[in-house]
């Protein structure tokens, strides 16, 4: 309102109102744009680069493929996939719940030492892990046969298990922490105050409050357990999987129809599990971020509790510390459990094979902040605006992630292999293949963070009459930096360690470190597999310190 | 704060878009060196190390810049598949048997050159295979899970010692019906007995044995290494690698010993075809091959090459007669059969 107008007419409110109309039109307005544009941006890269070649891969089977479903060993690996898929699941959420309840508590201490430990499977490179499990645990295993006498074989269902649930129990970390960790302690010390125990407190408050980011985790897990490839074709023994056999299908017998008709069976749990969620999630609030904020801390733990909790996760993280303790120790040992004698040959290929590595960690940085930029505007146009089409951007999102990456990268090479999308044999397709692999992680943490910040605080600037954009860039994204800053690390590591889906991508001349570690051990060069290895976690590492020193306070990895 | 996340949002765009401009540009340059006959692109299943090292020889003598692609198999041909509306490779490692049904799906090309110096028996009549290498179908062994399941049994010499009741549970081999590795063992009892019926019986027997089909035709050189069993099918040069890198493993040729021929076809509508046939034909000359059995440790195709210091020479092995486009051709129904009748 200008003063001109309040000298000409003794009541403000009248004269003002033609004025305050325009701008409140020319607001709206600005605000169709800002949202048109974001909405564009995210449905053009969903349609391109997870739709149109997920529908690619869906025109392959003919007829024939699809009346193949009914053979028993269909069957039996559906099966065999739905047990491992529900165990790995339950065991690795359990475990990562766990975590994420330590590292949320000030009066656990070692909680460095957990955040380390929650971080090493997001950093372990592909294929050494389950190779370092056989030769710690399995039938000449160094802890198992050499060390305590025993002749148990690791490989099958049991070791299957244990594996899953040690790689994967970090994505339930990492989505359960910033839950846990603004849950109001005001309500726990409300419930405390008023008389209930611990456990009560925890049944009837947090567990209640976290249920829909439960949830989350477990969709998340999930996702991952029955789409990964490496863990059972490794350790699994002939315990056939829907993901593998998708992948022999595929690379076995080039039969692609196939292996799509498999990948769609896979589709099925992974949508029940979405569409439960999403039912939950509509009919809960999650709200922990308002107005007004608790500045109590947590409410210590009972003794016991906290001792059996750092018993768990103690033992959990010692077995994380033998594994990557003798990756480490095997890449400078000449044949692990064969030949002790140490070498600094396996580190000279690991230095030869620098081109690999550098284009690794290049192409994830990018892939990373691609990633998390999109999916933090892809999380508020979906549940910030009311844009036609956010249901399907939802669910695209997240499609990425219940595909196995064999899939992916076949199907990505008859996308992209032609005009007018000619893309292979280009940097470009490994970084957007990234991207992808990336996105439904780096969505969900995103949807969760800001389904916690309450609608109240943008509908306050907005009757204050700030703009979209403004809301976007003064509110949201200031709120949104812990998920901004887990999304970048998070991305960066999925990306690096990628493996099936850019082994179709890879062109003579851009290799990469994840590819060369498997085309090494393929030939039993395990050193110099492990050697590549552990220089891709060492320059992983050095990528968190190049953004820890570069964010400084604001890079605060499981600790939102 | 806000401006601080900003301006890192801002930067970390623009570094991507540059990044991913010229990644775009570089690759730009890369087609138009191929397209005007600078470069040949080859997939191959050979260890990683030998393909580099051919690649340079072969650079330094034509001028010509060769890039390889190195993966397993069974990627490559679903890659070769995946690829044909706009064929990325000009030439591609393969196994002999594998060479028919791509010919048919026209994925590759017939090609004739003279073939000077192979054995007449290696050399394809319809030209599309070019024959590299012979690779022994072989036995790795444990020696120490081998003593102990045993007592101390002296090795097998024939298919038949490998029959063995105290074995039970502890052979492994890889799916013939997913695996080419797999099929050339099950192919090699067939071509041994020359008697279909023999064959099943001694696969019968065979499998009481087997404690695992594996997906991929390396992984058992891997399990028998590290223990999990005490003796597994493979190629020879899987096992000469694994044992090369420091594990106990014995490599057992049990007679008559299989054979698959290896080595590389053109592929139909590649980027440089004249540079493929080219690089091809080196690559069947005297030099290379002998680059290729002193790196690989397989056998050569040829007459004038020297083998590894060791090896017994092809004549004095006692090599099953093994007839790849049959091999070929019994393919599919032996799958089926070996499949209904052990369920893998």
């Amino acid at each position: 309102m200008s003063s001109t107008t309040l000298t000409s007419d003794p009541r403000p409110g009248r004269a003002a109102r033609p004025d305050w109309q325009a701008r409140s039109r020319r607001r709206r307005l600005a605000d169709r744009v800002t949202v048109g544009t974001l909405a564009l941006y995210v449905g053009g890269l969903l349609v391109l680069l997870v739709l149109v070649p997920t529908v690619a891969m869906l025109f392959e089977p003919g007829g024939e493929a699809w009346s193949r479903l009914a053979e028993p060993r269909v069957a039996e690996a559906a099966e065999n996939t739905v047990v491992i898929g529900v165990a790995s699941t339950l065991s690795a959420t359990v475990v990562g719940f766990l975590f994420a309840y330590a590292l949320s508590r000030p009066d656990i201490r070692g909680r460095g030492v957990l955040r380390v430990m929650a971080l090493l499977p997001l950093i372990s490179p592909p294929f050494v892990v389950g190779l370092a499990v056989l030769l710690l645990f399995g039938r000449r295993g160094l802890i198992t046969h050499e060390l305590l006498g025993l002749d148990v074989s690791l490989l099958g269902l049991g070791g299957l298990w244990l594996v899953q649930t040690l790689a994967f129990f970090p994505m339930a970390t990492l989505t359960l922490l910033p839950t846990l960790k603004n849950i109001g302690s005001t309500l726990e010390w409300a419930s405390r105050d008023l008389g209930w125990t611990w456990f009560q407190t925890f049944r009837r408050v947090t567990l209640p409050l976290a249920f829909p980011t439960i949830l989350n985790a477990l969709l998340l897990v999930c996702m991952f357990v029955i789409t990964d490839f490496g863990n059972p074709v490794l350790i699994g023994a002939g315990y056939q999987v829907l993901s593998v056999e998708a992948y022999v299908q595929a690379v076995g017998r080039q039969d692609f129809g196939m292996a799509v008709v498999l990948c769609v069976l896979l589709f099925v749990p992974t949508l029940v599990l979405f569409l439960i969620q999403r039912r939950v999630l509509a009919r809960r609030s999650a709200v922990t971020v308002s107005g007004k904020t608790g500045s109590l801390p947590p409410a210590p733990l009972p003794t016991a509790v906290r001792r059996a909790l750092l018993a768990v996760l103690g033992l959990v993280s010692f077995l994380m510390i033998l594994i990557y303790g003798s990756i480490l120790f095997g890449s400078f040992t000449r044949a692990w459990g064969a030949n002790w004698s140490l070498t600094l040959d396996h580190w000279q290929t690991a230095l030869l094979r620098g081109d690999d590595i550098r284009n690794s960690a290049l192409f994830s940085a990018t892939a990373a902040i691609i990633t998390t930029i999109s999916t933090l505007v892809a999380a508020y146009v979906v549940h910030r605006t009311k844009v036609f089409g956010r249901g399907v951007m939802d669910g695209l999102a997240v499609l990425p992630s219940a595909i196995p990456g064999t899939m992916i990268g076949i199907s990505w090479l008859l996308t992209f292999n032609e005009p007018p999308l000619a893309l292979t044999g280009t940097a470009l397709i490994l970084v957007l293949v990234m991207v992808v692999r990336a996105i439904p992680v780096g969505y969900r943490t995103a949807v969760t963070t800001i389904n916690q910040i309450s609608p109240s605080i943008d509908e306050a600037a907005t009757d204050l009459g700030a703009s979209r954009a403004r809301v976007i860039v003064q509110i949201m994204f200031p709120l949104l930096g812990g998920a901004f800053t887990t999304s970048l690390v998070f991305g960066f590591l999925h990306a690096i360690n990628t493996l099936s889906a850019v082994i179709f991508l890879t062109s003579p001349g851009i290799g990469l470190g994840a590819p060369t570690i498997v085309n090494l051990a393929e030939f039993g060069q395990w050193g110099a597999a492990t050697g590549v290895a552990a220089g891709l976690m060492v320059v992983s590492f050095a990528g968190l310190a190049v953004a820890k020193l570069a964010l400084g306070s604001r890079l605060r990895l499981y600790d939102l | 704060m806000r401006t601080t996340l900003l301006r890192v949002a801002a930067g970390a765009l623009s570094l991507a878009l540059l990044m991913a401009g010229s990644a775009a540009c570089g690759s730009g340059g890369d087609d138009a060196a191929s397209a005007s006959g600078g470069s040949v692109t080859w997939y191959t299943p050979m260890p990683e190390e030998p393909a580099r090292r051919l690649a340079e020889a072969y650079e330094a003598e034509s001028g010509v810049e060769v890039k390889v692609l190195r993966q397993s198999a069974g990627e490559l041909l679903a890659r070769l598949k995946a690829e044909a509306g706009r064929p990325q490779a000009d030439v591609i490692g393969l196994a002999s048997g594998d060479a028919g049904p791509l010919a048919k799906e026209k994925l590759i090309r017939s090609y004739k050159p003279g073939a000077e110096g192979i054995d007449k028996r290696f050399i394809d009549p319809e030209g599309y295979w070019h024959a590299n290498e012979l690779i022994l179908m072989t036995v790795g062994v444990n020696a120490d899970r081998w003593k102990e399941e045993t007592g101390g049994a002296p090795l097998p010499k024939t298919w038949d010692e490998l029959l063995r009741p105290d074995l039970k549970g502890q052979l492994v081999m890889p799916n013939p019906t997913l695996s080419g590795t797999g099929y050339t063992f099950v192919a090699t009892q067939f071509f041994r007995t020359g008697d279909d019926a023999a064959a099943w019986k001694f696969l019968d027997e065979f499998h009481k044995l087997v404690g695992q089909y594996t997906d991929s035709g390396g992984a058992p050189s891997q399990l028998v290494a590290t223990g999990e069993y005490a003796a597994g099918v493979s190629f020879a040069h899987d096992l000469l690698n694994v044992r090369g890198a420091g594990f106990p493993i014995e490599v057992v040729y049990p007679k008559p010993t299989g054979v698959v021929i290896s080595g590389n076809a053109l592929v139909q509508g590649s980027p440089n075809p004249q540079g493929g046939e080219k690089f091809v034909q080196w690559l069947q000359g005297k030099k290379a091959s002998q680059m290729i059995v002193d790196l690989v440790h397989s056998y050569p195709v040829r007459g004038d090459v020297k083998l590894p210091e060791g090896a017994q020479s092809l004549a004095e092995l006692d090599l099953v007669d093994y007839d790849p486009v049959r091999a070929g051709e019994m393919r599919d129904a032996v799958s089926k059969e070996f499949a209904k009748r052990y369920g893998v």
